[in-house]
Formats: structure tokens, C-alpha cells, sequence
């Protein structure tokens, strides 16, 4: 029996040197002859693997279409008989059989809960992706990443006390507070000079200016 | 690229009209409330006939080029230019801005939020608009960046003064986070400035001298703005600001925020980033694939995770805007037609969902949904329409946010070329789990509230969609269906603005 292809990736040989599209080798496992265009249009993919989707049917077989058949017919079949006999003659040795027999029960109970497919789709797949994956991506949004914003924040909030409280009032602020006391205890320190005269602080600053000028002249030379 | 300067006053108009409106307010009495409604409605519905007038006067032949450019001396001695221009992609954008305030302006003349106070608040809608629209036109990186900016204020105020509980804390949040991305923006601008020679900040300048940048130092510029870009879109990790922004702020405030704001971060990837730095894009493309696509998944379970109705939309927008950053990601101009498209129809859907939250809340005291139910036979049309909006939203085919999923989806299959191809139909398979996680959440929050009996005991009048709520909702939910099934009213405009803009990966 022919086995019948999945869609699967088709390695489709890198386009030659006439450039992409020119000359593709395909190795398309029963593609007919005469097709020559890649799955994946005129251009081949970069890395040589295609993805398109490569369903090959099985070819058409009577004997295979009739013993299929047949056995749909034969399970219509043995349900029809049993049926009748569980519900029409009320057979004894069918009422009643899947309270007694264990195995009977099992199977029973297997066909009524549908294979347990439903449960294993509702407590595998969705209770855990509503439960713990989703609340599990809430939480590292909330605590982690958040978090890590909160830190950050809090780090600035730290720091901006230390630069205001240690820096910007103790030295910067301790400065311009310091220059102003200089300038007090300087004027205190100079009072005396202080006649209130204008000639005498014209005369004081010439004084001064030529001081200064001198320190300049001394030290350019 | 060619520009068109006819009608070259209509960009400054359209943009600067509501500060006129915004100067009215503010001689208009504080008191008078009916007036102030009046001025906001005016100034709105006059700012959405300019563009209206736009759309009529724009070439749809030459939708690639820019149009209506206008170009004047603005700050000489850093050789910015007030330069505005629109094409395809902006076109879409500048409009839906324009039409959202006046939607949102009609729903605000019968649902003022806590404090009150109108005249303030449509005096920031007002200003919000302004700095919206300019973001869209702007033509050169100074005034885009301002522009950007602008829009800040406006809703840091609206979230702080007319938000939810912990409305300071998520404006406070909001406006920093922002900021923090734009500050590394500006960076990056200012670096493409000098890289570029300090000649100009025009971006068409820029686009054409941007790829002259040796990569390296590319790739780092590419870094400040994907940061400044990503945290507005907002991408995964960046994107924490947005739950708390959203659910905290007042209805208005949600419906912006989500219609039109996120668009600014994904409009900057498609119109400054990826062009003006061609060679950083391509090495960044595959990080803000993985990215986008994380952002997908993570925004489904967030949402799956959610009891509250506003903060479940809020998140869905992280998976939402994953879509759109993963069109934008594949450098193709598939992938980025559906991320344009996409941001037109989730501003369009999300946005709706956002009026129906406030709406819900209005009446129903609460947007938890455990205490919501029955919404069908209480509320039936509000019920309905938010049904059709939740199937919009998980992308069912005949609504507009197919249009925007799907393609972006597909886009991923075949990436620009120089990309990881394995990399990237790793990132569509991953992508479209993602659209069944969104039914998921989208369907059981829509069960929760819409089907079964309803809870409490206010069972009794409570009204349906009221008159202010279908006029300014009826565009929108037309606008969902009639770009759901006639997507290339849409694509038509978008695609030669895009190949445009990619001419730098070869179309």
C-alpha cells in the first residue's frame, strides 16, 4: 500500500547561475512530469527549503473503496442485529450487560464520554492555558516587568534625594550660602573703612584696580 | 520622490484649526456648557470637512508622492523647516484622527466624565488633535518630534483630572514612559542630523542620505528610535504603560489613545526608521519580528487573564499592535500595506470597543466581568454591536481587522530579501496561534457579558444605545464592514506610498 504524504518541506535546489527562477530542479517526490514551477512560485527561497504544503493523494483503488465499504456495512450490520435484539427481544444476555461485565462497562463508559477527547481538550489545553499559562504571563507582567519599572523609579527617587539633599543643598546650596557669609564678614571685617564719602571710594577702588592690574602685569611677564 | 505643492495651505489648516477652536473656548464662560459643547462640535466638524476637502483635492493616481506640500523658514539656526506633506499612508491616518475627535466630541456632548468641567476637557481634545494630525504630515524630524510631544499634555491631563481610581499613577506613568522613549528618539534624530552632514532635518532629505550612514553606526541610531517608537506602539517589554493608561483613563481618553496614539509609534517605523536607515532595519527586523510576535501571544494570555472588561481591551491592543509591528518587521510591502491597514482597523475596531466599555460602565456601574451578563436581553443593541466589534477584533473575514491580520500573517512566509526566511515563517506559524487565542479571549469575554441572565438588581430601566451613541458610533461600525468587504478602498491608497517608501529594499 502506497503511503499517503503529509505535507511536509520540499528541498527545492538552488536556482542556477542564470539567476533565481531560470532552471529549478525539483525534487518533488512523484510530482509529474512537464511540472516544472516551484511550489513556492518563480523564485526559489533563500535557504533552498520550501514550505509549501505538498498533498499527494493515493491513487484510486476499488479494492481498497470496497473493503472500506464493507466494513461500514458490516459495523451497520452487527449494530442492527445487536440493537434488535437489546431493544426489540430484550435479549437477557444483553440487558444489563454493561452493569455486569466490567470490561463491557469500561468500553461503555469509554464511547459515552467521547474517547474522554473533550476532557483532555478542556482540562489539558484549556483550563491550562486560561489557568496557570495566562495568569502566569499576568504575573510577569505585573510583578516582573512592572517591577523592574518600580525599581527603576524608586532608584531615581533615591538618587534624586541624595543629589538634592547631599548635593544640591549642602554643596551647591552650601556654597552660594558660604559666599554670602564671606561677603558679610568681609563687609564686617572692612567697616571701619566705610567713611561714606564718594571721593574716598573712588580713590579705594583706583587703589584696587591698579592692584589688580599690577598682579596681571607681574603675571604676564 | 515627487511632491506636489497644490493647495498647499490645506495641511495648516486642517492641523491648526482646532487651536482656533481652543482660542474660542477660552473666552467662552466657564459656565456656559451648552456653548462650549458647541464650540468643540464646530470646531470638530469643520476640522473633519478640511478633511474631507483633502481627501477630494488628493491625486489618488500620484498616491505615492508627497501632496499639498507646503515648506517655510522655521528655526534657521538649526536648520529646521515647518515642511508638511501627505501621501497614501498618511492620508488614512491624518483622516481617522480628524473623524475619531469628532466622534468622540459627540459622544462627549452627553457623557462629560467626573470632574466636569467641558470647557477644559474639549479644549485638550482639542489641542490632542492638533498634535495628532501634525504628527501624520510632518516633513521634517524637528517637527515631527514636536508634534509627537504635543500630544503628550493633553492626555496626561485627561488621564490625570477625568480618569478611573489610579488615574495619577497611570498618567504619571504614561507621560514618563513616553518621555523616556522620546528622549532616546530625539538622540537618535539628532545623530541622523549630523550623520547626514547637518545639512537639513527634512525626512525626504534624510531618506535619500540615511542609507549613506556607515551600519554600525546605523544600528545604533535605529536603537533610539525603536525605543522611542516601540514604547508608543507599545511592544513587548515596553508596553506596561498601556493597561494602566487605558483602563484609568475616561472613555474619550481610552478611545484616542487606542484609535489613534499607539498609530504614532508604528507610523514613525514606517516613515522615518526603516527608510532613512535601510541597513540597520534589516539587522533589526528579525528582533522586532520575535518581538511582535511574543507581543502577540503574551497580549492573548494578559487578556485571557483579565476580570476586567476595560483592561482586557486595553491588552488585547499588545497583541493587536503585535500584528501590525510583525507586517512591519518582514520589510516587504505586503507585510507593511497590512500593518498600515491594520492600524486603520484597529483604531477603527478597538476604538469602538473602548465607547462600548464606557457605555457598559455607564450603565452597569462596573466593568467587572463576573458581575456583567445577560447584556442580549437587557441591552440588546449595545449586546450586538459588541458583538460585531469582538468578531471585527478576532479578525473575522468580511470586517476590517481581517484585512490587517491576515496579510501581516502572511507577509511573514516570504520577508525581505536579506532577512532569515526560517526565522520568519517560525514567526507565522507562532502569529496565527495567535488569532485563535484571540477568539478565545475575544469569544469568552463576549459569552461573560453578552449571554445568560443578568446579575444585580438594576435589571429594570436601563436604556439602550441612546442618540449621541449611534451618531457617533454608526461611522465607525460602517466604516468596519465597508473596509471589510472592500479592503482595497483601503489598499488602493496605502500600496504606492508603501512601495515609495521600501524603494530602498528593492519593492
Amino acid at each position: 500500500m502506497k503511503k499517503w504524504v503529509e505535507p511536509r518541506a520540499v528541498v527545492v535546489a538552488q536556482p542556477s547561475a542564470g539567476g533565481p527562477g531560470a532552471a529549478l530542479v525539483l525534487s518533488v517526490p512523484g510530482a509529474e512530469s512537464g511540472y516544472d514551477e516551484s511550489p513556492c512560485g518563480k523564485e526559489a527561497p533563500v535557504d533552498g527549503i520550501c514550505y509549501a504544503p505538498q498533498v499527494n493523494h493515493a491513487k484510486f483503488k476499488w479494492s481498497k473503496a470496497l473493503l472500506s465499504l464493507a466494513i461500514v456495512f458490516a459495523g451497520i450490520a452487527i449494530s442492527w442485529v445487536l440493537s434488535a435484539a437489546l431493544y426489540g427481544r430484550r435479549d437477557p444476555r444483553l440487558v444489563g450487560l454493561t452493569q455486569r461485565n466490567g470490561a463491557a462497562r469500561a468500553g461503555y463508559r469509554l464511547l459515552a464520554n467521547k474517547y474522554y477527547l473533550d476532557d483532555l481538550y478542556e482540562r489539558g489545553v484549556v483550563r491550562t492555558v486560561v489557568g496557570p499559562v495566562a495568569k502566569g504571563a499576568y504575573w510577569f507582567n505585573q510583578k516582573v516587568l512592572d517591577g523592574i519599572l518600580h525599581r527603576i523609579a524608586r532608584v531615581a527617587r533615591a538618587v534624586a534625594l541624595v543629589v538634592y539633599r547631599d548635593i544640591d543643598q549642602r554643596v551647591v546650596d552650601g556654597a552660594v550660602n558660604a559666599s554670602g557669609e564671606l561677603a558679610q564678614s568681609a563687609g564686617t571685617t572692612v567697616q571701619p573703612i566705610q567713611s561714606g564719602r564718594v571721593g574716598h571710594y573712588g580713590a579705594l577702588l583706583f587703589a584696587s584696580a591698579a592692584v589688580v592690574a599690577l598682579v596681571f602685569v607681574i603675571l604676564n611677564t | 520622490m515627487q511632491m506636489i505643492n497644490d493647495d498647499n495651505w490645506v495641511l495648516s489648516v486642517g492641523t491648526f484649526l482646532p487651536m482656533l477652536g481652543v482660542l474660542v473656548l477660552l473666552v467662552t464662560p466657564k459656565a456656559n456648557e451648552a456653548a462650549i459643547k458647541m464650540v468643540a462640535l464646530i470646531t470638530s466638524i469643520a476640522t473633519v470637512a478640511v478633511g474631507v476637502f483633502t481627501l477630494f483635492r488628493f491625486d489618488f493616481a500620484k498616491a505615492g508622492s508627497m501632496q499639498f506640500v507646503a515648506q517655510a523658514e522655521w528655526i534657521p539656526v538649526i536648520k529646521s523647516t515647518y515642511y508638511i506633506g501627505l501621501d497614501g499612508i498618511s492620508l488614512p491616518l491624518y483622516l481617522l484622527s480628524m473623524v475619531i475627535t469628532l466622534l468622540v466630541v459627540i459622544y462627549s456632548l452627553d457623557h462629560i466624565p467626573s470632574p466636569g468641567n467641558p470647557k477644559a476637557f474639549f479644549s485638550l481634545m482639542l489641542i490632542l488633535q492638533t498634535g495628532m494630525a501634525g504628527t501624520f504630515i510632518a516633513q521634517d524630524l524637528i517637527l515631527f518630534f514636536v508634534f509627537f510631544e504635543i500630544v503628550l499634555l493633553p492626555m496626561y491631563f485627561m488621564i490625570g483630572v477625568w480618569g478611573g481610581e489610579h488615574r495619577q499613577y497611570a498618567s504619571l506613568k504614561f507621560f514618563l514612559y513616553t518621555m523616556f522613549g522620546s528622549a532616546l528618539m530625539l538622540v537618535a534624530f539628532l545623530a541622523m542630523f549630523f550623520q547626514t552632514g547637518a545639512e537639513s532635518f527634512a525626512i525626504p532629505y534624510l531618506v535619500e542620505n540615511g542609507a549613506g550612514i556607515a551600519k554600525n553606526a546605523q544600528v545604533w541610531i535605529f536603537a533610539g528610535m525603536f525605543v522611542g517608537f516601540a514604547v508608543k506602539v507599545p511592544m513587548f517589554p515596553f508596553h506596561t504603560w498601556l493597561p494602566d493608561a487605558h483602563t484609568q483613563a475616561p472613555t474619550q481618553g481610552s478611545v484616542i489613545l487606542a484609535a489613534v496614539l499607539l498609530k504614532l509609534g508604528t507610523y514613525g517605523f514606517v516613515r522615518i526608521a526603516i527608510p532613512m536607515l535601510p541597513d540597520a532595519a534589516i539587522e533589526w527586523a528579525p528582533w522586532i519580528g520575535g518581538l511582535a510576535v511574543i507581543g502577540i501571544i503574551y497580549g492573548a494570555f494578559g487578556c485571557l487573564a483579565q476580570t476586567d472588561m476595560k483592561r482586557l481591551i486595553a491588552f488585547s491592543s499588545v497583541a493587536h499592535m503585535g500584528f501590525v509591528m510583525l507586517g512591519i518587521s518582514t520589510l516587504t510591502p505586503f507585510g507593511v500595506n497590512a500593518a498600515v491597514f491594520g492600524m486603520v482597523a484597529h483604531g477603527l475596531i478597538t476604538g469602538m470597543l473602548f465607547f462600548i466599555a464606557g457605555s457598559v460602565k455607564e450603565r452597569y456601574h462596573t466593568l467587572e466581568i463576573n458581575k456583567l451578563g445577560g447584556m442580549l436581553t437587557q441591552v440588546p443593541r449595545l449586546g450586538w454591536i459588541l458583538g460585531l466589534c469582538t468578531m471585527a477584533s478576532l479578525g473575522l473575514p468580511g470586517l476590517a481587522g481581517f484585512w490587517g491580520e491576515f496579510p501581516a500573517i502572511l507577509s511573514a512566509y516570504n520577508p525581505a530579501a536579506g532577512l532569515n526566511v526560517t526565522v520568519f515563517r517560525t514567526y507565522m506559524v507562532i502569529a496565527a496561534l495567535g488569532t485563535v487565542l484571540a477568539a478565545a479571549y475575544l469569544l469568552w469575554l463576549y459569552q461573560r457579558t453578552a449571554f445568560g441572565t443578568p446579575k444585580g438588581d438594576d435589571h429594570h430601566e436601563m436604556k439602550d444605545v441612546n442618540t449621541y451613541e449611534w451618531v457617533a458610533w454608526l461611522p465607525m461600525l460602517i466604516a468596519i464592514v465597508v473596509l471589510g468587504v472592500v479592503p482595497n478602498l483601503l489598499f488602493s491608497v496605502i500600496d504606492p506610498a508603501v512601495q515609495e517608501t521600501l524603494r530602498a529594499f528593492g519593492g
